[in-house]
């Protein structure tokens, strides 16, 4: 899975973190240093952009539970985007829905959460 | 840095090294080596100090266990660094009639140990295989210089003692990682112990359940609890990941439960307790997908709250069809003081299958990198409903790895059948 991440050109404060491929148990331990250090590194919080995922596993769910505790702990926000149905399903399925806020865009996100 | 040396001291010296390299050769234990070779290397070198640097590859480092003089002093030097780092780093031995006039030299041991440098003899330990094993630094000759001959003596002992320390490492490594395996072949043995040792027998009922770890130890579990009035609580948990963490924690949320259980009988305390205890000392991002139920046999319910975890498949003996028991709350561990709703009832007649399973028996993949998902393991259950308890759990499961053709699981796998007779 790769991971890319930058700052948000509609807010400063935010860092995107784009996730692509699978996120399982193989791509967990690689991947959730990278968004830990995108939170850290934004003064608001962190938006990682599912577009690019086809598949999330618990140990992949475990990364972005652990960001979200993080970032809570720090007064961020963690916000997931553009999620195919497939893997919102997956969420729905754990009730992590519930956790998490969804957003279909980044304009959507930055908005309801940063504005 | 000539000098002569007379023949029967060349000839005691070289019996002294042949001594040596016997007692080390069969020297296994690493410890014990490394004080034979400062042991030896002192004494045969007729020096005030010895101290022995093993290369640390991962950090690109020396360290020293053991500093002759410097009790439990433990040294760390970089290779390149110092004049052990350097010797270890051009493989070249060094004498060094003057340490304090060398940049190279730190003064600060002899400071800390009021000791005085005066000569440094130091040489690299090659083994056949041109690595470099450690650095041995012998510390002022008695009653002179280190000489040419002293060089000669020193790598001499060096290439004994890398040989030897090479050997005994790897024989180190070896055990180490046998102590591993038994230590992991415990914790699945603990493990396995506290699943249930057999399936209970329960009037009206045919139940079974087995978990297959893809590890040594794994993240599921499933229990059964004999409750008041005949009744029985089902329970079947996966926690993220496998391995000992998620092992642990398993052994962890089950003792809850139990204890839980052993204080009340109502299914949304129950799970809400385990939640808030679990919640407290939880590692960030882990929690456990759970299912709890406790089945009626005299009224033939099944109550349930389903934390997270996968739809529960509950196959109707009468129509054929297969419902879904959707999970309505968070898997437990994440967060504290949230609200679990009322336990939801299912009414369970003649011929009714229920299947309880962790994703393992969904995520797998065969060599087309398909998965072999709900739908495939719905299919297998209807396939298999009207067998025993036991036989639906043998060919559901027989059915996944067929699927996945016999690959290595890449997830702990449970399944718990529970049908109404």
């Amino acid at each position: 899975m790769a991971v890319e991440v930058c700052t948000s050109e509609l807010n400063a404060d935010v860092k995107v973190v784009q996730l692509s491929g699978r996120l399982d148990m193989a791509t967990a331990d690689a991947d959730s240093p990278v968004v830990m250090q995108a939170l850290e590194d934004s003064a608001a919080g962190v938006i990682c952009d599912l577009a690019g995922v086809d598949f999330i596993s618990s140990a992949g769910i475990r990364v972005l539970i652990a960001a979200s505790q993080r970032a809570q702990a720090a007064s961020k926000q963690i916000a997931l985007i553009c999620a195919q149905p497939k893997v919102y399903k997956i969420f729905k399925i754990a009730s992590l829905d519930q956790m998490f806020r969804f957003f279909k865009s980044e304009s959507e996100a930055v908005e309801t959460l940063w504005t | 840095m000539g000098g002569e040396v007379a023949v029967e001291k060349r000839i005691s010296d070289l019996e002294a090294v042949l001594e040596i390299s016997k007692v080390m050769a069969v020297e296994k234990n690493l410890d014990a080596l490394l004080d034979l070779i400062i042991e030896k290397t002192v004494k045969v070198m007729d020096a005030e100090r010895t101290s022995l640097y093993l290369v640390d590859h991962e950090k690109n480092e020396l360290w020293t266990r053991t500093a002759e003089g410097l009790d439990d002093s433990v040294i760390r030097v970089p290779i390149g660094s110092g004049i052990a780092g350097r010797v270890a780093a051009t493989k070249q031995l060094l004498n060094i009639a003057d340490p304090y006039s060398d940049p190279a030299f730190d003064r600060s041991w002899d400071e800390k140990t009021r000791f005085q440098t005066r000569s440094i003899l130091c040489a690299p330990l090659i083994t056949h295989e041109d690595k470099v094993v450690g650095v041995v630094q012998v510390l002022n000759k008695k009653g002179r210089q280190f000489i040419e001959y002293d060089e000669s003596l020193l790598l001499a002992l060096a290439s004994h003692a890398a040989i030897a320390l090479d050997q005994a490492e790897l024989v180190q490594h070896y055990v180490e990682k046998k102590q591993m395996a038994a230590a992991l072949r415990f914790a699945r043995d603990i493990q396995a112990n506290v699943l249930p040792a057999e399936c209970p027998s329960v009037e009206g009922f045919d139940i079974h359940g087995h978990c297959w770890p893809c590890d040594e130890t794994g993240g599921d579990y499933y229990d059964f609890i004999k409750l008041q009035d005949e009744r029985l609580g089902i329970t079947v948990g996966d926690v993220t990941g496998h391995g000992v963490g998620p092992a642990l924690l398993m052994m962890e949320g089950r003792s809850l439960l139990r204890a839980l259980v052993s204080l009340q009988s109502d299914v949304r305390e129950t799970v809400a307790g385990v939640n808030e205890l679990l919640a407290e000392d939880i590692q960030e991002g882990m929690f456990i997908t759970l299912f709890y139920a406790v089945l009626d046999p005299q009224a033939r319910t099944l109550s349930y709250i389903s934390a997270g975890h996968e739809p529960v498949f509950l196959y109707r003996g009468q129509t054929g069809e297969v419902e879904q028991i959707e999970s309505k709350v968070m898997p437990v561990g994440i967060l504290a003081g949230i609200n679990f709703p009322e336990p939801e009832s299912v009414l369970l007649d003649r011929g009714d299958v229920l299947l309880l399973y962790t994703d393992g028996a969904i995520d797998g993949r065969n060599g087309q990198d398909e998965m072999f998902n709900r739908q495939r393991l719905q299919e297998a259950l209807v396939a298999n409903a009207q067998q025993s308890a036991k036989e639906i759990v043998t060919c559901v499961y027989d059915t996944i790895r067929e699927f996945c053709e016999d690959e290595a699981l890449d997830d702990d796998l449970t399944l718990v059948v529970v049908k109404a007779i």
